[in-house]
C-alpha cells in the first residue's frame, strides 16, 4: 500500500510539473493528421507501427470532443535560443499543460494495468498474494516507469501492457487473444516482437500431445494474423503501409549521415552496433528458448520468469533509450519479488542498477528541457534559469566535447553495465547450482 | 471463469481504446473546418466553423501589387519529397497543382505567367530551363515575365558564376551545419506559425525578406527575394517535415516578396466563430486574407483574395 501511494503521489508531482516535450510534441503532430483526414502517413510526422496512432486517435477524441481542449502547443520566444545547443533534442515545440496533462493521464493508466497485469502474473505463477502485491508495487513505484509515462510521456508502457497480456493469456490457455494481443505488443514498438521463441515455448510446455500444441500454436497465429489483417488495413487500403515501417527504416539510415557534432557520430555508430548485434540477439533468444524447452517441467516453472528476464535483457546488448528498458522490468520485478533463495535475491542489485542508472540517464538527457512549459505556461521558472543551465550543459568541456555529451556517455555506459549485470548475476547463480550439483555427485 | 474477469477487462478497454482511434481516423472521421471571407473596402468580415475547440489564425496581407501564387508547377525529381509538401497544400486548400518532369518545364513557361510558380524540391536547376545565364528561359520566359520560384537550393550551393543573374554568390549562403540560435524574423512567421528553424545553406537575412526563423549569425531559413519582376523563396535546412508544411504554408497564403501583414486575428475556434479584420481603403486592391486552424498543428487553410488581388 506504502509503494502505491509513493507511487501515486510520485505521478501526482510529476504529471503537471516535468513535461519533456520532444516526444509528446510528436503526439501532437500525429493527431493533427488525424484531425486533417490524412490518416496516420498521409502526411509526415509519425514514424511508427500504426497501434500507438490509433490510441492517439481516441486520445484527441477525448481531447478535442470531452476535454474541449483547442491549443496543442507553442513555439516559444524565449527559449528559442535552445536551438543552438549542440544537443538536439530539446526541441522548439512546447505543448499546452491540458494536452500534456491528457496524454500522460492516460499513460499513468497504462501503468495501473501494467502492474495489475503483473500482480496477477505472479498468482498466476503460483505464488502467494503478497508477493504478487511486492511485484505489483515494485512496479508501480519504480522510477524510470513514473518517469516514462509522467514525465517523458512516451508509450513504451503500452506495448509492455499488451506483452504483459500476452503471457497471462498463453498462461490461461487462450491462444487467439494471446496471438492477437502479442500483434499488438509487437506494432506498437517492436522489442516484444524479440520474444516470440520464448513465448512459443510457453504454449508448447502447456501441452505434452504434439497434436494439442500444433493446435494451441495455430490458435495464436491465428489471432495475431487477424489483428495484423486489422491493424493494417487501412495501409493496405491507401497504400501507406511501408510508410508504418518508417522508425526502422529512419533508424538504420542514420547510419550513413554525416554529422558534424560528436554525439551524432556516437549516435549514428550506436545504430551501426544495434544493426550489427542482431544476429547474435536472435541466436540468443533461439538459445534461451532452446534450453527452456529442453528443461524439466519443475524446472521449467520455476525458471520462467528467469528466463522471460534473459530473453527480454538479451534484446539491449546495446545501449538503448532509457525508457525502452520498460521491457525487461516486469520480468526483473517478477523474479525479485518472489525470490526466496539468495542466489534469486541477487537479482536486486540489477534491479536496482537499472532502474536508478536508466531514471538518471533519462534525466540527463531530457534535462532542462523538462521545465519548458513550467516556463512558459505556469511561469514557475525564468526562461532564463533555462537558458544559463542549458549554456552550462553545453559548454565544451574538451575539444568538441560538451558536458552534456560527457554525461550522456557516461550514463549510457552506467544503463549498459546495469543491463550486463542481469547476465551476470545469471552466471554467477549457474556457477553455483553446477558446483551444488557436482558436490551432490 | 470469474478470475479472468479482470483481464477480459483490460483486453476489452485496450482493443476499445485501439479499434475507435482507428476508426475515427479511417472510417468516420468525425473532423470537419470551414470558412468564409469577405473582403471589403475597409476591412474583412470572417466566419470560421471547427467541430471542436481549434486554434485559429485569420490573417490579411497586402501584396503591394505583385500577384501571389495560382497555380504551382511541381518540378518532378527522384527524392519524392514533393509528395509531402503537395500534401500539405491539399490541407491548406491549394490545389491547383501541376506534376512536370523537367524536361516537360518549358511547355509550361510560355504564356501568361502572372500568379504561376514553379517549386523546384532539389538543388541544381534542371539544364533546359538554366544552366547559369540571365538568357536562359528560367529568367527570359519566367522571372522576367513575373513567374515565381520557391527553390531548396539547400541541397547543393552552386558557385559564384551560377548565382550571379540572381544578385547572389555562393557567400549569400550559410555554409555551416551547426546548430544556431535563432530568433523570429517577424509577424508572418508568427501568424503562419511557421517551424523551420534551421538556417543550413539558407540565405543571409539581409539579401531578400526573411519569412520564418533568423540565426545568431544573420541567416534565414527561409527568404523571399525579388528576382527579376518575379518573386524567389528559398527555402534552406534539410528538407524535413517543418520545411515541407512552411513551404506549403507560404504558397497556400499567396506570399510574395512584397507581402506585409494589414491586420490578424488569433482563437480558438468552437463550432461557429466570426469577427473582423480591419486596413485602409488602399490596401484594398491588393489584399488576401489566410485562415489557419490547428496553429503550429495545422489542420485547415484557406486563402481569400480581392478580386484584383
Amino acid at each position: 500500500m506504502l509503494l502505491l501511494i509513493a507511487g501515486i503521489i510520485a505521478r501526482a508531482v510529476l504529471i503537471p510539473l516535468a513535461t519533456y516535450n520532444y516526444d509528446i510534441s510528436f503526439w501532437a503532430t500525429t493527431i493533427q493528421h488525424n484531425q486533417s483526414g490524412y490518416g496516420l502517413y498521409g502526411l509526415s510526422g509519425y514514424y511508427y507501427t500504426p497501434v500507438w496512432g490509433y490510441v492517439l486517435g481516441s486520445l484527441g477524441l477525448l481531447a478535442n470532443f470531452l476535454f474541449g481542449i483547442g491549443s496543442y502547443g507553442t513555439i516559444a520566444d524565449p527559449l528559442l535560443p535552445v536551438l543552438g545547443a549542440e544537443w538536439e533534442y530539446y526541441g522548439k515545440m512546447v505543448v499546452s499543460p491540458g494536452f500534456s496533462l491528457l496524454v500522460k493521464s492516460f499513460l499513468a493508466l497504462v501503468d495501473v494495468a501494467c502492474a495489475y497485469l503483473i500482480y496477477v502474473l505472479v498468482k498466476k505463477l503460483g505464488y502467494s498474494d503478497g508477493k504478487a502485491a511486492l511485484a505489483l508495487g515494485l512496479w508501480f513505484v519504480c522510477p524510470i516507469v513514473i518517469y516514462s509515462s509522467a514525465a517523458q510521456a512516451t508509450f513504451d508502457n503500452v506495448s509492455i501492457m499488451f506483452m504483459l497480456l500476452t503471457l497471462v493469456l498463453i498462461l490461461d490457455g487462450r491462444y487467439m487473444t494471446a496471438g492477437a494481443m502479442f500483434c499488438l505488443a509487437s506494432f506498437t514498438k517492436f522489442f516484444p516482437a524479440y520474444l516470440i521463441f520464448i513465448f512459443i515455448v510457453c504454449v508448447l510446455r502447456r501441452h505434452e500431445d504434439r497434436r494439442a500444441q500444433l493446435k494451441a500454436l495455430s490458435y495464436a497465429a491465428s489471432g495475431f494474423l487477424v489483428m495484423a489483417f486489422l491493424i493494417f488495413l487501412p495501409q493496405f487500403m491507401n497504400g501507406t503501409a511501408a510508410e508504418a515501417f518508417g522508425f526502422v527504416v529512419s533508424r538504420v539510415s542514420k547510419i550513413s549521415v554525416p554529422t558534424e557534432s560528436l554525439w551524432g557520430i556516437i549516435s549514428s555508430v550506436g545504430n551501426l552496433i544495434v544493426v550489427v548485434l542482431q544476429p547474435l540477439i536472435f541466436l540468443l533468444e533461439l538459445v534461451i528458448a532452446f534450453f527452456a524447452y529442453r528443461l524439466t517441467e519443475k524446472a521449467f516453472k520455476d525458471k520462467l520468469t528467469v528466463l522471460l528476464l534473459l530473453s527480454s535483457a538479451a534484446v539491449f546488448l546495446w545501449t538503448p533509450t532509457p525508457t525502452y528498458l520498460l521491457l525487461i522490468l516486469p520480468f526483473l520485478i517478477c523474479v525479485v519479488a518472489t525470490a526466496e533463495t539468495p542466489e534469486q535475491k541477487r537479482y536486486i542489485l540489477p534491479l536496482v542498477s537499472i532502474a536508478v542508472t536508466a531514471t538518471i540517464y533519462a534525466i540527463t538527457m531530457n534535462s532542462f528541457g523538462l521545465f519548458f512549459q513550467d516556463s512558459i505556461y505556469y511561469g514557475l521558472v525564468s526562461p532564463e534559469t533555462i537558458l544559463n543551465g542549458i549554456e552550462w550543459l553545453d559548454a565544451e568541456v574538451a575539444i568538441g566535447v560538451t558536458r552534456q555529451t560527457v554525461l550522456n556517455i557516461v550514463m549510457g555506459a552506467a544503463v549498459s553495465i546495469s543491463i550486463y549485470s542481469v547476465f551476470l548475476a545469471y552466471i554467477c547463480n549457474r556457477k553455483k547450482e553446477k558446483s551444488a550439483e557436482e558436490g551432490c555427485e | 471463469m470469474k478470475k479472468n474477469t479482470g483481464i477480459m477487462v483490460v483486453v476489452a478497454l485496450a482493443a476499445l481504446m485501439v479499434g475507435i482511434g482507428e476508426a475515427s481516423i479511417y472510417f468516420v472521421n468525425p473532423y470537419s473546418y470551414g470558412s468564409e471571407v469577405s473582403i471589403g473596402a475597409y476591412g474583412a468580415d470572417y466566419s470560421l466553423q471547427a467541430s471542436a475547440p481549434t486554434e485559429y489564425n485569420v490573417i490579411s496581407f497586402d501584396n503591394h501589387g505583385v500577384s501571389p501564387v495560382e497555380e504551382l508547377i511541381v518540378c518532378l525529381d527522384d527524392s519524392g519529397y514533393h509528395i509531402r509538401i503537395v500534401k500539405e497544400l491539399e490541407l491548406r486548400g491549394f490545389e491547383n497543382v501541376v506534376l512536370a518532369e523537367p524536361g516537360e518545364l518549358l511547355e509550361y513557361m510560355s504564356g501568361d505567367v502572372s500568379g504561376k510558380a514553379i517549386l523546384f524540391p532539389f538543388g541544381l536547376f534542371p539544364e533546359e530551363i538554366y544552366s547559369g545565364n540571365a538568357s536562359d528561359p528560367l529568367f527570359a520566359d519566367w522571372l522576367d515575365e513575373g513567374g515565381s520560384i520557391y527553390w531548396f537550393g539547400c541541397s547543393e550551393i552552386p558557385d559564384d558564376a551560377y548565382l550571379l543573374p540572381f544578385g547572389l554568390a555562393a557567400e549569400s549562403f550559410n555554409t555551416s551545419s551547426a546548430s544556431e540560435a535563432v530568433s523570429r524574423s517577424g509577424d508572418i512567421c508568427t501568424q503562419l506559425c511557421l517551424r523551420s528553424d534551421n538556417v543550413y545553406h539558407g540565405l543571409r537575412s539581409d539579401i531578400g525578406t526573411p519569412l520564418a526563423y533568423v540565426s545568431e549569425s544573420g541567416y534565414s531559413s527561409i527568404t523571399a527575394m525579388k528576382a527579376s519582376e518575379g518573386t524567389m523563396v528559398f527555402i534552406a535546412g534539410d528538407m524535413d517535415d517543418d520545411f515541407a508544411s512552411d513551404c506549403a504554408q507560404i504558397i497556400a497564403a499567396g506570399i510574395t516578396y512584397a507581402t506585409t501583414v494589414l491586420d490578424y486575428s488569433a482563437g480558438i475556434a468552437d463550432g461557429s466563430t466570426s469577427g473582423q479584420l480591419t486596413y485602409s481603403a488602399s490596401a484594398e486592391d491588393n489584399v488576401t486574407v489566410y485562415v489557419q486552424m490547428g496553429g503550429y498543428y495545422t489542420v485547415y487553410g484557406q486563402r481569400f483574395q480581392s478580386a484584383s488581388a
